[in-house]
């Protein structure tokens, strides 16, 4: 029996999958979480938590996006309208 | 040994055009593809294109780019403007990139001639190249084995000498192990070297781009080429290109200090996998280098550190397929919830899938200092132990993977042995090193064993240059070497 609520994180990874694969999921990563308890033994107290260095003088930046104009942008969409990419309804 | 330098002379000195030598790849990816699955596509029209374009130059007497008309296979998560890149999924099945990757760019601006996208796991998330829309890819040296993965339709079509070079992705030991599998040379570079702008993303403090070839004067020249700061990717190291393939020809490994991890060492590996490395250790022992076994107590918790690490940013980074600005979209769903939850339902291969719920899981309220936070810790300390280790040792050398190429489904149902594979490549990606698989040798199969030696951050060089003395010391055979003699029958 898996201790994972597999409804609550499908709900938070917005996927829609069968019960089938939800009991394979949760038994499959009940024993990929198994193996992870070999972390308890590292006792990491005095090293800090990894971090890359990001350049601040980058072009692109998310405080500062750069605008990217090209045909295929809208061409790759399902469903591109003048204006914005259309989707169904939000509200039922 | 280069066969780069071999085909640009045969090219500068007009005994080949480009335009024949790009016909004669495209016609050899037609007749040995079917059974390999390497390529997913050739990108036939703007090859061809290109190698017009290059012969003109070449005619005129101008100056030309020093590779024009060398076909390479570019992995399917790499952009390249105009053409398709899908990552091997339905997801983004009809995706036409807008923009070509900066290594790709860079390669092309050295002449190279990018010849079509090469299978690959989806979304590089696989060790067998098993979890491909396309289909598995088969490897050369026995075609009910896999190629590895998840770059393995790269180091496949290398291997079975349809193009010269390649280019693959490196997570956790994407080149590295498919490298070791199909008896190519495959290498990482360090994290920051080569850039990252358009490669699809997957675990982004962890992806590397980076070269395949049968010989390792080739991938020093890839590497030199694709190399070097870029302002689009905010990792991108900023510090100079050194010239790798001119400096290649170390005499000895006199005075090299090689460290060789126990636990890498153990039963764990096969007994045909530690034959092969032990013997290559003789070599490098012959040749003047001093080796020394080590305590490495960190590699299970590397692989447990990664199997959090990476499903958490994938589950971040994949978020944005959702159906609405680009990829597949089920057109049945009747609000945007069920649009998006279905899209990615029916978009998503099983790994994919299992790789978000896992990320979603460690990241969730509750369980994130538990595991995500617990992880970053533990990477730091695998950073710190690594650190310590090139104090003493120059090179750490290891078994490439536990095995040689197993036969495709063996672990289909049974992620976790799957993920035991890269036991020995994961760490390397933790702490961003640069790491290169030469083969060594082969198992009672005839099947071949790779060798991983990994160096100090941007000590590619040195990497390099024992890695040639190695490769000249074991003298092994490729499978099926690139027929640029063919190529000159041909025509």
């Amino acid at each position: 029996m898996s201790d994972i609520d597999i409804d609550s994180i499908c709900e938070l990874s917005c996927l829609s999958v069968t019960e089938e694969q939800k009991a394979a999921f949760s038994m499959q990563i009940d024993k990929i979480l198994d193996y992870m308890s070999v972390l308890k033994k590292v006792k990491p107290s005095s090293d800090p938590a990894f971090e890359w260095p990001i350049h601040k003088d980058m072009l692109q930046r998310d405080d500062n996006p750069q605008r990217f104009e090209h045909p295929l942008v809208k061409d790759n969409a399902p469903d591109y309208q003048p204006g914005g990419f259309s989707v169904p309804k939000i509200l039922s | 040994m280069s066969v780069l330098k071999t085909i640009q002379q045969l090219i500068h000195s007009k005994r080949i055009g480009c335009e024949e030598l790009v016909r004669f790849v495209l016609n050899d990816i037609q007749s040995k593809n079917p059974s390999v699955n390497a390529f997913i596509e050739p990108f036939e029209e703007s090859a061809i294109a290109i190698a017009k374009l290059q012969d003109d130059v070449l005619s005129r007497g101008d100056d030309s780019p020093v590779f024009s008309g060398i076909p390479i296979g570019i992995k399917d998560n790499m952009c390249m403007e105009g053409e398709l890149v899908t990552c091997a999924s339905k997801m983004l099945q009809g995706y036409r990139s807008p923009y070509t990757a900066t290594a790709v760019s860079k390669l092309m601006a050295k002449g190279f001639v990018p010849i079509g996208r090469t299978n690959m796991d989806e979304f590089a998330m696989g060790s067998s190249n098993e979890h491909s829309v396309y289909g598995a890819v088969s490897n050369p040296w026995a075609l009910d084995a896999v190629s590895g993965g998840s770059s393995g339709g790269s180091a496949a079509a290398v291997s079975s000498g349809m193009v010269p070079v390649s280019l693959g992705s490196d997570t956790g030991g994407s080149i590295r192990q498919p490298a070791s599998f199909c008896g190519v040379v495959g290498l990482k570079p360090t994290y920051g070297r080569v850039s990252r702008y358009g490669l699809v993303a997957f675990a982004s403090s962890l992806d590397q781009i980076g070269p395949f070839a049968q010989h390792v004067e080739d991938v020093a020249i890839l590497l030199e080429a694709m190399s070097g700061f870029d302002g689009h990717d905010s990792t991108s190291e900023n510090r100079p290109v050194e010239s790798f393939s001119n400096q290649l020809n170390l005499e000895s490994l006199k005075g090299q200090r090689i460290g060789v991890p126990n636990q890498l060492m153990t039963e764990m590996i096969s007994s045909d996998v530690r034959s092969a490395i032990s013997n290559t250790l003789n070599q490098m022992e012959a040749q003047g280098a001093h080796v020394e076994f080590f305590d490495f107590p960190i590699v299970d918790e590397s692989l447990a550190t990664y199997y959090i690490i990476a499903p958490a940013e994938a589950s971040s980074n994949l978020s944005r397929f959702d159906g609405v600005r680009y990829g597949y979209r089920n057109q049945t769903a009747q609000s945007l919830k069920d649009m998006i939850q279905t899209s990615r339902q029916d978009g998503f291969g099983d790994e994919v899938k299992r790789r978000i719920l896992l990320g979603t899981y460690v990241l969730s309220s509750g369980y994130y200092d538990a595991y995500y936070g617990k992880a970053q810790q533990v990477r730091g300390v695998v950073s710190e132990t690594y650190a310590k280790l090139f104090d003493t040792y120059d090179l750490i050398c290891s078994p490439t993977a536990p095995t040689t190429a197993f036969a495709k489904g063996a672990h289909l149902d049974d992620p976790m042995t799957m993920y035991l594979s890269d036991i020995a490549t994961i760490p390397v990606n933790l702490a961003g090193l640069p790491a290169l698989s030469l083969p060594c040798g082969l198992d009672a199969n005839g099947l071949p064993i790779g060798f991983q030696m990994v160096g100090s951050w941007f000590d590619e060089l040195r990497l390099l240059q024992v890695a040639n003395v190695v490769e000249k010391a074991m003298q092994f055979k490729p499978m099926h070497a690139f027929d640029y003699e063919g190529v000159l029958n041909a025509i």
